[in-house]
């Protein structure tokens, strides 16, 4: 087995708010391999972006974070500022949801750009400006050099979410964060842009990171999926595996609320979310499971393998072969 | 305490206490000012003939003499200069011709002419001026002249310079030490100014309460019981009625009765220990009439007539009788009185707030008919749109603006083309009779008793209700300056700056003027303000008489002698 | 950027052209300028109303409005200006030592309240809710509370009158452009007599502009982009100065070129605390006696400042927010 370009061990991530301490990720691990795409599902406030814009480090003030996370051997939790900024945007990068407001209004595109080859590379104005021009070639804009004088209003979202792309490779990293991409995009653009991602990850053996509430995109492009559940992992494995025969309770309720042609209605998982700054002990999903027993109060978060995948669910085994 | 300022200050102008080459307030403004008698007539048929023998040693700044032909200036631009704020005094004038010599001056006047002193107090020479008929367009930027101790140096909106003037004559030199005298605007910060030691002398209206805000170890305050005073008056419309923006108002007090019962219906005393007595605890109700105490006061007038059954009683036999509201009503109408008073003057609304109650009790319908100062005194009051009116005059030494304001023909009309300065409707022959003789009569007690008998009438016809006369506040710093109390109860205020002591040695006095004379010319509008003549006019022109400290008229030292006066 | 430039430019003399025009009118109706002229000048003559009546135009009638405007218009550009009523003054002497003090004492706080106001905007606002935030956002709030004249009040007593008391002289004068009796130029002692007046007017700018810069800095750090530009990994400093800044300066710079542009007016009140000869108390002057001559300049002057700075502002929008210019 490779070595993981990024490999997170035990993340905690909490907030410190008026009302308490939210605890927004309870000990995430999860190891990314080269050029692989993993696919991170779950609802919001589930701790799928957190996780990951804390290892980022753009967490506000009020985080606090613990646990560890390499990116290609380097740590980036509990290490001075300057250290993960030397990382960010240079050997991990990160696109955002809502391409329209992640650019600078008042810069060029081309700019925006360059401003990110120069923040990590040591190169002349004009070397970084027709390396810009080539990435946006990459990503697919049409008329690149001129596209690179202009500003961001004057690009369509899915154009926008392009030069997002473009800038977020600009430094080769070796993992690319994709928080939910796609979200804010038209279905039509939504294509496209997956493509460009599928693109840039054969093309520059970039890992990639798809954090969504999108099953069906996952189930696209990634080659693993994660589902997350109130800030721990409910269950991971490989993407025809999980859709094929999902163990976790939780997992069998998102896929049945997919929409599909050969389903008549959907079927929403009923109850809300647990209140993250008192979370429930043992499994956090019992609260909304109809297979919930006494045992999964006091159950731990390990993952249990079962096949090729892993689950939280101490019921899993039991429960294989049930209905969905 | 602006409000009341700026009515002071417009109430001087108004009865024109403070025209300069003009006489003050004289009997027969005429209307227009392009009919002058102009000079050079000669008509054997004068009156009244007065010669002025100038000093030889008279000169001007720049060592030139002072002429008869100077005098002729003043009398030709006094007359013809378009916009000349008043030619009183001068339109009685025949001729003004050299006498024996060009350092004589031969004034010839068609009728007696009592306040001739107040003529030629402010000379012009003749040589600064481009046309003596028409000298509104000189003085733009400076006043070019002089022939008193100080001469203008430079004039702006920030200040005006002095320096002593070295061809200057007479026995008022500047004193020793001093270089410069400064004026400097200071309407809103002269306290301020005075405490923090960037101004020396002050002359700021008196109001309640500013000898405590003076109060500092090295400032001195001085009051002076001076020429201004304040009355209630009533309108007694013309014929009774008055056209005003809301249509023709009747007048209530232009019924006697009616003015006496009102005027008996109200305890002045009470009034004054309610509204006066907190400013002035020494202060006395005034009962000269429009006047200030002096010669020209009549003993045993106006004063505190209250007596309620007395006022039922008269107006009863007036006809009216009191309505369900208790207020009296003739013909079941109780007339409105609506009185005037500039909004913001607190006394002036205490007094308001004081007296209406009361007067409602009595039967009187009085309302509040209040606007601002600018509103009041160059709308309402000239307008004659009010029924009754409270105000601040400034009385200057000679009574002769009783005249414009009292007499039977300054009710502005049609006639006169509204150019009347008598804006109570007043009309009493008696009393016109005696203001006009009182202007032609030379002989100083038989002019004191025309006058006199002229207020009598005003009080006999309940036309006004005197009150108080004011105090003049000045203050200076004793560390800066000394000697600057002789002259603060001049009608001129303080003319004796050649006098005045430099004690820091910095070699220049310095005044806050409470407001800014906006331009310079003597006889145009701009000569209205006292400020004008004070910081101005009277610095740098020479007359032929000044007023003294305790009202008197006294030759200059312009003239050789008191100038010699001959009637036919 | 040019073509932007123009087309906004070329509306400057048109709208020029119609604001004096309103003016003109305003002015002639509100003040009435003839009635104004009889009222100051009691006794003037026939012939010397009529004079005045041509000097400046005040024909009567709608056509008479439309004349006037032009023949005032044409004075005024060939320098021929009527002279005021009170006094016949030339006008451009008093009305150019009037702007001279309101530019010198309106650019100075202007200044010093467009630099500190902005830079405590910006320390507050990267401290949201912190200590420093609360002060500067509770000092803005008692500096815009408390009025110019009581500011200048305990000003004046402090630095001058006690200052006098305890040490024999003033400190800072409490008013005037000079000492009395001072000729000529002195740049000490011009700042000497500023000081004060600049301190009162720029308090309150810098109420103003701190609040302004801190909402409009905290909406720019709660962006998206900034979390791009932070994921970029460039310094903080550049963050803050590149992106940030760069952003939250938009509506602050238009409000400052609205202020400057304002500046020539004058302030009333605090130029009356003062005794300050400046456009402000020009106006109360010129107005209370209603003279026309001296209120047309005075106006136009105020117009084109208004007028050519509102252009300046949208320039600099324009320039500095790419978004406006296509509109």
């Amino acid at each position: 087995m490779m070595e993981p370009v990024l490999s997170i061990r035990d993340l905690h991530v909490s907030f410190a708010t008026p009302a308490g301490r939210v605890q927004a990720v309870r000990g995430v691990s999860l190891d990314v391999q080269p050029g692989e795409l993993v696919g991170i599902v779950g609802e919001s406030g589930s701790g799928k972006s957190v996780s990951f814009l804390s290892i980022m480090g753009l967490l506000p003030g009020t985080a606090s974070v613990t646990g560890s996370a390499k990116v290609a051997g380097t740590e980036m939790i509990g290490v001075p500022d300057s250290q993960v900024r030397a990382q960010r945007g240079k050997k991990i990068a990160m696109i955002f949801q809502d391409p329209l407001s992640a650019l600078n209004p008042v810069h060029r595109i081309g700019a925006q750009v360059v401003e990110m080859i120069q923040a990590h590379q040591n190169v002349s104005k004009e070397a970084a400006h027709s390396r810009a021009v080539e990435l946006l070639d990459l990503v697919g804009l049409p008329q690149p050099d001129v596209r690179a004088r202009q500003y961001p209003h004057e690009f369509s979202g899915g154009m926008r979410q392009r030069v997002m792309i473009a800038m977020a490779i600009a430094n080769d990293p070796d993992v690319l964060i994709a928080d939910e991409p796609t979200t804010a995009l038209d279905v039509t653009v939504q294509a496209q842009i997956l493509d460009v991602i599928e693109n840039v990850r054969r093309q520059l053996r970039t890992a990639v990171v798809f954090i969504t509430h999108d099953l069906g995109v996952v189930a696209r492009v990634a080659d693993r999926v994660e589902v997350m559940y109130a800030g721990n992992t409910s269950e991971r494995g490989l993407v025809n595996d999980i859709f094929a025969t999902p163990h976790h309770p939780y997992t069998r309720g998102l896929l049945s609320s997919l929409p599909s042609a050969n389903k008549e209605r959907l079927k929403p998982i009923v109850g809300a979310p647990p209140n993250m700054i008192a979370p429930p002990s043992g499994c956090a999903f019992r609260a909304r499971c109809e297979h919930a027993l006494e045992a999964c109060a006091s159950a731990g978060n390990e993952l249990v393998r079962i096949g090729s995948t892993e689950t939280s669910c101490i019921r899993a085994a039991e429960l294989q072969g049930s209905a969905p | 305490m602006r409000n009341i300022r700026k009515s002071t200050k417009f109430a001087g102008g108004l009865l024109g206490s403070v025209l300069l080459l003009a006489a003050c307030g004289g009997g027969s403004d005429s209307a227009s000012d392009t009919t002058a008698a102009g000079g050079g007539s000669g008509s054997g048929e004068s009156a009244m003939t007065i010669t002025y023998d100038i000093a030889d040693e008279a000169q001007w700044e720049d060592a030139t003499p002072i002429t008869a032909a100077d005098f002729q200036c003043t009398f030709d631009a006094a007359m013809n200069t378009p916009g000349s704020i008043s030619t009183s005094g001068y339109d009685k004038i025949t001729s003004v011709e050299a006498g024996d010599s060009d350092k004589q001056v031969v004034v010839k006047f068609k009728e007696l002419y009592a306040p001739y002193k107040n003529l030629f107090s402010g000379l012009l020479k003749k040589a600064a001026v481009a046309d003596c008929k028409d000298i509104s367009g000189d003085f733009g930027t400076t006043f070019n002249y002089s022939g008193a101790e100080w001469k203008m140096d430079s004039w702006s909106a920030d200040q005006v310079v002095f320096l002593p003037n070295e061809n200057y004559w007479g026995p008022r030199k500047v004193g020793e030490g001093v270089k410069k005298l400064v004026m400097v605007p200071r309407a809103e910060t002269q306290i301020t100014d005075l405490k923090a030691g960037s101004v020396d002398f002050i002359y700021p209206q008196f109001y309640a309460g500013i000898t405590d805000e003076l109060a500092d170890p090295n400032v001195k305050t001085v009051l002076n019981y001076g020429g201004d005073y304040e009355a209630l008056y009533m309108n007694l419309g013309v014929d009774g009625k008055n056209m005003t923006a809301d249509g023709e108002k009747t007048r209530p007090f232009a019924d006697k009765a009616f003015r006496e019962a009102f005027y008996k219906s109200i305890d002045l005393d009470a009034l004054f220990k309610q509204i006066y007595i907190p400013i002035a605890s020494d202060g006395t109700l005034l009962t000269c009439g429009p006047i200030i105490p002096g010669m020209y006061c009549p003993e045993g007038i106006f004063g505190n007539k209250y007596d309620q059954d007395a006022a039922d009683e008269l107006m009863e036999d007036a006809g009216y009788e009191k309505n369900g509201e208790g207020l009296w009503a003739k013909d079941g109408v109780a007339p409105k009185i609506e009185w005037v008073i500039n909004t913001g003057n607190i006394r002036r609304e205490s007094t308001q707030a004081f007296l209406i109650p009361l007067l409602k009790k009595a039967g009187f319908n009085v309302v509040a008919y209040n606007c601002d100062a600018d509103c009041y005194f160059q709308k309402r009051l000239p307008g004659m749109d009010y029924d009754l009116a409270m105000y601040i005059s400034t009385a200057p030494p000679d009574p002769a603006y009783l005249v414009g304001g009292f007499s039977s023909d300054q009710v502005p009309t049609p006639e006169n083309d509204n150019k009347g300065g008598n804006f109570q409707g007043w009309m009493n022959e008696t009393a016109t009779e005696a203001l006009k003789n009182s202007d032609r009569e030379i002989d100083e007690a038989k002019r004191a008793e025309l006058i006199k008998s002229a207020i009598v009438e005003m009080d006999k016809d309940y036309i006004l209700i005197p009150l108080f006369q004011f105090p003049k506040s000045g203050a200076y710093r004793t560390d800066r300056v000394d000697n600057v109390e002789g002259e603060l109860n001049n009608n001129a205020a303080f003319n004796d700056t050649y006098q005045w002591k430099d004690l820091d040695g910095d070699g220049q006095i310095v005044i806050g003027a409470e407001q800014w004379p906006g331009c310079l010319n003597p006889v145009t509008e701009c000569a209205s303000s006292s400020w004008y003549l004070w910081t101005v006019a009277q610095q740098l022109m020479p007359g032929a008489f000044r007023t003294t400290n305790d009202g008197k008229y006294v030759v200059t030292e312009l003239l050789k002698s008191d100038p010699k006066v001959e009637t036919d | 950027m040019l073509r932007y430039t123009l087309r906004r430019a070329v509306w400057l003399l048109p709208t020029l052209l119609l604001v004096t025009f309103l003016v003109y009118v305003a002015l002639r109706l509100g003040t009435d300028p003839v009635a104004s002229y009889r009222r100051t000048n009691i006794r003037a003559s026939k012939k010397k109303i009529d004079q005045y009546i041509a000097a400046n135009g005040l024909y009567s009638g709608a056509f008479g409005y439309i004349r006037g405007y032009f023949k005032w218009l044409w004075g005024f550009v060939t320098l021929d200006w009527p002279r005021s009523i009170k006094g016949s003054r030339e006008v451009w002497p008093h009305l150019k030592d009037a702007l001279a003090n309101s530019l010198r004492l309106g650019l100075v706080a202007s200044f010093i309240g467009i630099l500190v106001g902005n830079a405590l905007g910006v320390l507050a606002a990267l401290r949201p809710g912190r200590l420093r935030d609360t002060l500067v956002n509770s000092s803005a709030l008692v500096g815009l509370a408390v009025p110019p004249f009581v500011s200048a009040l305990l000003l004046q007593l402090f630095f001058a009158v006690y200052w006098q008391k305890w040490f024999g002289y003033a400190l800072f004068p409490v008013s005037g452009v000079y000492p009395a009796g001072h000729q000529g130029f002195d740049l000490f002692l011009m700042l000497k007599h500023m000081a004060l007046p600049v301190v009162v007017v720029s308090i309150q700018s810098i109420a103003v502009y701190s609040r302004y810069m801190r909402a409009s800095l905290l909406d720019v750090l709660n962006s998206e982009y900034m979390r791009t530009a932070r994921a970029k990994g460039i310094s903080e400093r550049r963050v803050l100065v590149h992106h940030a800044l760069r952003n939250a300066l938009i509506p602050v710079t238009t409000l400052a070129f609205l202020d400057v542009g304002a500046v020539v007016g004058g302030l009333i009140i605090t130029e009356g605390l003062f005794e300050y000869p400046g456009m402000g108390r020009f106006f109360l002057v010129a107005y209370s006696n209603g003279d026309f001559p001296e209120l047309m300049p005075w106006m136009v002057l105020i117009i084109g400042s208004v007028v050519v700075f509102n252009l300046l502002a949208d320039i600099a929008y324009a320039k500095l927010d790419p978004r406006i210019r296509l509109g």
